[in-house]
């Protein structure tokens, strides 16, 4: 019936096989990593499968074969009513005491002047006071060609992630506050490089985006 | 970290980019492609006793991931049906007030760094789903026919319609594509 299956797929017109190939260079954010590395902390502390879920299910259907009786619409108009004037006057305070809120620092760009043998040690600013002295889990999505794994005896805790369209992703455990670990990268050649870190402790998730400008 | 979680972290981080880009081609928004990532990955973190490794991990991976999707649509059908009720009665109430809160998508949001992949994602949305998810997995994963059977639970046979039919509408979508006006896109991902 169909001749298809020996001729193969119709080609693609070439911006087409182009396009294909951006879209196999997409990759999750540094941040989504961590969400979900967070989220399987998380499952594996909480030791049960997501029965939440299905009880949440369960309890709407119900509430929906209640909502169905006419009787009970008016009366639940006015608990929505009532529950939205609640929500708009007790939002704020409500939002922040239920979860750490992921903040997103402005880009922040640094020069590097590069000694005259033609390789320098960037110490990157990273905002480490703001966990008050709680160690960090730290996300580095840092450019491939920066051997950022020098650091292996200073951090014992690194892990390289992932590598993906010229960029890597790192992980390490770094202490905060007055004993901060210094978070150093060692830059070879002038350029701009593109740093971004995510670094969270049970109090603060925080997001930062670095742009280096390593000149001669 | 437990060992458990740091094997089944390291089994899923080379493959993340590609469950990644699944998620992205099932659900129409970023947010909803993150949500669904990070749920499909719990469940089969916690479930990981069910693979017997019959077949590779990442279909093992992309048949929850879509058994995860649609469940949550579901979900979603129904939550969406419980709040028209409330939102009928409560209109009752107090007239065209609940009315508007429709959930518009807003035609702007990027779900892709870069625009080149991001017209793709919108070929690839204009497909039926059958033929999106065979098109994805072939053409953009470059898996093999028989990899794609066993991670959408289909014959080889299918597949191989599927993907015929599919890459035929996908490069009908894109010339159409192109033949529109371009676009003003904000721009995303790297700088």
């Amino acid at each position: 019936m169909s001749t298809h299956k020996d001729s193969g797929p119709p080609p693609l017109p070439p911006e087409a096989s182009a396009a294909l190939t951006a879209l196999r260079n997409e990759r999750p954010s540094a941040h989504l990593e961590h969400r979900l590395h967070l989220a399987l902390q998380a499952a594996e502390t909480a030791g049960a499968p997501p029965e939440a879920k299905a009880s949440a299910r369960s309890a709407a259907w119900r509430a929906r074969t209640v909502v169905h009786h006419s009787a009970n619409r008016g009366l639940l108009s006015v608990a929505l009513v009532a529950m939205l004037v609640l929500l708009v006057v007790h939002v704020e305070g409500w939002e922040d005491s239920l979860e750490v809120k992921s903040e997103t620092m402005p880009l922040r760009h640094v020069s590097l002047q590069l000694p005259g043998d033609g390789a320098g040690w960037l110490e990157l600013p990273w905002t480490h006071d703001v966990h008050s002295g709680e160690p960090a889990t730290v996300r580095f999505d840092a450019p491939a060609e920066l051997n950022f794994h020098r650091h292996a005896e200073s951090l014992p805790s690194l892990q390289l992630l992932s590598c993906d369209a010229g960029r890597c992703i790192h992980q390490f455990t770094a202490d905060t506050g007055d004993g901060a670990t210094p978070l150093r990268v060692r830059i070879d050649k002038p350029g701009l490089y593109e740093f971004r870190l995510s670094h969270a402790s049970d109090s603060r998730q925080v997001q930062e985006h670095f742009v280096v400008r390593a000149d001669h | 970290m437990s060992e458990a979680r740091a094997r089944f972290e390291a089994q899923v981080q080379p493959l993340l980019p590609r469950l990644h880009r699944l998620c992205l081609t099932l659900c129409r928004d970023k947010q909803e492609a993150e949500d669904l990532l990070q749920d499909a990955l719990v469940r089969a973190f916690l479930h990981q006793a069910s693979y017997q490794q019959r077949g590779s991990f990442f279909g093992w991976l992309c048949g929850i991931v879509r058994n995860q999707f649609i469940e949550t649509r579901r979900s979603a059908a129904r939550r969406r049906s419980l709040l028209d009720s409330v939102l009928e009665g409560a209109s009752s109430v107090l007239g065209s007030l609940f009315t508007g809160g429709t959930d518009v998508k807003d035609p702007e949001a990027q779900v892709c760094s870069s625009q080149e992949a991001e017209l793709m994602m919108r070929c690839l949305h204009a497909l039926p789903e059958k033929f999106r998810l065979v098109v994805l997995l072939c053409d953009v994963e470059e898996l093999g026919y028989d990899e794609v059977s066993a991670a959408l639970g289909i014959p080889v046979g299918t597949v191989k319609s599927r993907h015929f039919r599919g890459r035929a509408q996908l490069g009908a979508a894109f010339k159409e594509q192109l033949a529109q006006p371009p676009q003003a896109v904000s721009a995303g991902g790297r700088s």
